[in-house]
């Protein structure tokens, strides 16, 4: 009997913990269907051209994601597999760049962005993004070459390999979970970025979806319904990536809890 | 084999040029600019030595941003620790509904600040907003504050927020420590006539220390990260009450161009930032040997 009413206290506590965390998600989704359900979404897209906005953010990540995979799985296998110089102190150089707030380099990278006349271009992203996150690609990715064994090395060196096929041809395709996860990562952190984005693309036809609906509130003054639904529109990308790579997700955040 | 292996600098060479470039060297930079006054417009630099820091030190907005930031840190910290401990102690048998409510709880965690600032902005509002027109119709009127522009609640509206959007985070992590965790010493420790609350408070707490341990150091990083959640619900006001180092940084920089002082405060904010660091190098090291 005892047992049955805490169950039952356990199960009460958690629905009311989940349906706090669950208004201002439902608030958003029931306030972009209001008044002309579908028209509203129609309305984001035809009116304010949020698609010009979508494609920026789209650019922008896609190549952030190839550019922090192509410059960190390398560096990873350097790091988990083969022996040079300085290996430790380089590697900790690294582990001090994960901890570097983008807010702390702001100025100085204004003025290099301006110097390379990169702003209100996609360069003037990718570039910082990659940077800010390759560190933390690359501590996933030597996390998980560490446990892939040095004889698939010494192997296929005897075989007549050189280090670098055999990085390419077995290393690489071995690293395809651990290279998904620091995709799906790379995504999430470069289409929700807001500093740099506001700061690097001013032109309105070069903004990014993360600073643009500080337009919209003069777009969609009376219109919160409008407004609401181009915010969901906007969110819809991460919203598919999630459902899609759940598993990838809970995977991810061990590894890198852990790490 | 274990030869030295010179070309490893050819596999990590893009990696560090890249952080050399957008990062390291803006890095050495900002602690540059402290040493100047600047606008950073016009070329003309004069150089003040220490004088950025001693201004700083002067400056009683800047320790509001930081007696804030510790405020903000410790209870976000803890609250986003204890809330999603219990969420995943709670639901660590798994079943179709748990795994419903882990995804709405997670879901905030992949929201963009930007969506999350606006919808809460909407919630909160003083006279129309969600929070207040609920309580005004049950009758509690006396509890619709106004949770964005009252100087002594803004700053706990803006951690609630935050909370909201990095619990899902800390209970993922949870919910993957205790699958790897035996469920023997649970059963041993309810044999052992302990309850329910003994049990969480002295076998399963004690025992998930390395999870904890992993949760506050991200915890702290990212709280001295933020800006993006607090520049848009608040923009630091009203009157600094939820000013964080990183907003007023970058009031200072790019509001009314004083980019020596902004270096000044983003060069306290990197040494905390490494403080923290040695402290995870610190503690890891002990925790392995």
């Amino acid at each position: 009997m005892l047992n049955k009413r805490v169950e039952m206290y356990r199960h009460m506590t958690l629905l009311i913990i989940v349906i706090l965390f669950a208004i201002p998600l439902y608030y958003l989704l029931s306030t972009s269907f209001e008044y002309r359900g579908f028209g509203n979404y129609w309305n984001a897209l035809t009116k304010v051209h949020l698609e010009r906005n979508l494609w920026n953010s789209t650019v922008v990540t896609l190549f952030t994601v190839l550019l922090v995979c192509v410059v960190a799985l390398p560096a990873a296998f350097a790091f988990s597999k083969m022996r040079f110089p300085f290996k430790n102190s380089l590697y900790l150089i690294m582990l001090m760049a994960l901890m570097i707030p983008g807010i702390a380099i702001a100025v100085p990278v204004v003025q290099i962005i301006k110097q390379l006349g990169w702003f209100n271009q996609y360069e003037s992203l990718i570039f910082p993004y990659t940077a800010l996150m390759a560190p933390f690609a690359l501590i996933l990715m030597k996390g998980f070459l560490d446990q892939l064994p040095k004889e698939l090395l010494e192997a296929s060196v005897v075989d007549g390999c050189t280090v670098f096929q055999a990085f390419l041809k077995i290393y690489a395709p071995l690293s395809k979970p651990v290279v998904v996860i620091v995709s799906v990562f790379t995504f999430l952190g470069s289409w929700n970025e807001f500093l740099f984005a506001m700061l690097f693309m001013r032109k309105e036809s070069m903004q990014m979806v993360t600073t643009i609906p500080i337009k919209f509130q003069v777009d969609f003054y009376t219109d919160l319904p409008g407004m609401f639904a181009a915010l969901v529109i906007i969110q819809l990308p991460l919203l598919i990536l999630y459902i899609v790579f759940q598993k990838v997700f809970k995977e991810g955040l061990t590894a890198g809890a852990v790490k | 084999m274990n030869k030295t292996q010179y070309s490893a600098f050819l596999y990590i060479a893009p990696i560090f040029m890249l952080c050399l470039i957008f990062l390291l060297y803006p890095l050495i930079y900002t602690f540059k600019i402290s040493l100047y006054e600047w606008n950073g417009i016009d070329d003309a630099m004069t150089f003040i030595g220490l004088n950025n820091y001693m201004a700083m030190l002067k400056d009683p907005l800047f320790f509001k941003s930081l007696s804030n930031f510790i405020i903000f840190a410790v209870l976000v910290i803890s609250i986003q620790m204890m809330l999603g401990f219990l969420l995943a102690y709670m639901m660590r048998k798994g079943s179709g509904l748990f795994t419903l409510y882990k995804t709405l709880i997670f879901i905030p965690v992949i929201t963009t600040p930007v969506v999350v600032s606006y919808v809460f902005n909407h919630i909160l509002a003083y006279n129309d907003g969600l929070i207040n027109i609920t309580l005004r119709s049950i009758g509690l009127s006396d509890l619709a504050l106004s949770w964005m522009a009252n100087p002594d609640i803004a700053l706990y509206t803006v951690i609630g927020v935050v909370v909201w959007m990095g619990t899902g985070f800390s209970m993922s992590v949870y919910v993957s420590a205790l699958t790897s965790f035996s469920h023997e010493v649970l059963e041993a420790s309810r044999i052992d006539g302990a309850n329910k609350w003994q049990t969480i408070y002295r076998v399963v707490w004690p025992m998930l220390r390395d999870t904890h341990y992993s949760l506050s150091i991200i915890g702290a990083i990212s709280a001295l990260k933020i800006f993006d959640i607090v520049y848009l619900l608040t923009r630091g006001g009203p009157a600094h009450a939820t000013e964080m180092p990183s907003t007023y940084m970058f009031n200072k920089a790019f509001n009314t161009y004083e980019q020596g002082f902004a270096s000044a405060i983003a060069g306290v904010i990197i040494m905390i930032a490494i403080l923290i660091t040695m402290i995870q190098l610190r503690l890891s090291r002990n925790t392995h040997s």
